[in-house]
């Protein structure tokens, strides 16, 4: 769990109520998944040559799946997780790339039980923010076993998480 | 464990084993959404939500929670999202729950 970046109330980003309303005004929790998001999250994965990618919006209590690809079934029939198992969360905090070569060695996931449980080893998030500055989520990449991700791949990673942020951004006018 | 809000005695269901996951309570509820939108809020949101799940207010069973949860989700705003969120974490302790009830019952 990322409990060691955690803080309580309304000093933590993932509970700021600004960017919540934002989630909720830009329909990002609707149970259908928009077809431009799972085509950028299948291509993520394909192009990164890793099993599974997500468009994971981070809300106050728990991570939404709003688009998948090649999640554990749970995950993928719970459309999301607990937000202290969410490595995106991390992304969200900082406002910065959050990247793990190995999740067993890492200090800030390696005691998230889906670590073990469920083999989650190696992820690369990008951050999903708004034009009006606010962190959604990430665009990420998970993997099975432990990788080091290249300056190519984070960058190609970038090009598709700015993509798919266009495409959140559209739902405004929709 | 048993828990005892007003009149009602639950028993609250385990964690789920490995995971060390449990179902949002009514009280985790609450101070989610107090959290969000402030206490007086909050506890109108929980009883109209409650009431339109058609489900007592304290001593929910986990379906309860679901159906109240889903209830809270379909809000506008800051409390559809803490709704959502708590879909997610009833939903994620169901189906890890069942699968390891599953898993020890084929032993």
């Amino acid at each position: 769990m990322s409990g060691e970046m955690m803080t309580d109330g309304a000093a933590d980003p993932i509970r700021d109520n600004a960017r919540l309303a934002e989630i909720a005004a830009l329909g990002l929790t609707a149970a259908e998944v928009d077809g431009v998001l799972q085509q950028t999250v299948e291509e993520a994965a394909s192009r990164l040559g890793l099993p599974t990618a997500m468009v994971s919006i981070v809300m106050d209590e728990a991570q939404w799946f709003a688009a998948h690809t090649g999640l554990p079934a749970w995950m993928a029939e719970a459309r999301g997780t607990p937000v202290e198992w969410s490595f995106c969360a991390n992304a969200v905090r900082t406002g910065e790339p959050f990247v793990v070569e190995d999740a067993t060695t890492h200090p800030l996931v390696k005691n998230i039980p889906i670590v073990d449980l469920d083999n989650v080893r190696c992820y690369a998030g990008i951050p999903l923010v708004t034009s009006t500055r606010q962190t959604l989520g990430t665009l990420c990449v998970i993997g099975t076993e432990p990788k080091s991700f290249s300056q190519a791949e984070l960058d190609t990673l970038r090009t598709l998480a700015k993509q798919a942020m266009d495409r959140i951004e559209e739902r405004r006018r929709e | 464990m048993i828990r005892t809000q007003s009149t009602v005695t639950v028993h609250t269901p385990p964690p789920v084993p490995g995971y060390g996951l449990a179902p949002p309570t009514p009280g985790d509820a609450l101070a989610f959404l107090a959290r969000g939108v402030g206490p007086d809020r909050a506890a109108g949101e929980w009883l109209g939500a409650c009431k339109r799940a058609g489900a007592p207010t304290a001593g929910l069973s986990v379906d309860e929670m679901m159906r109240v949860s889903g209830r809270l989700a379909e809000q506008d705003g800051v409390v559809g999202v803490i709704g959502q969120s708590l879909v997610v974490r009833v939903r994620t302790y169901r189906l890890l729950a069942g699968s390891f009830s599953r898993a020890e019952s084929s032993r």
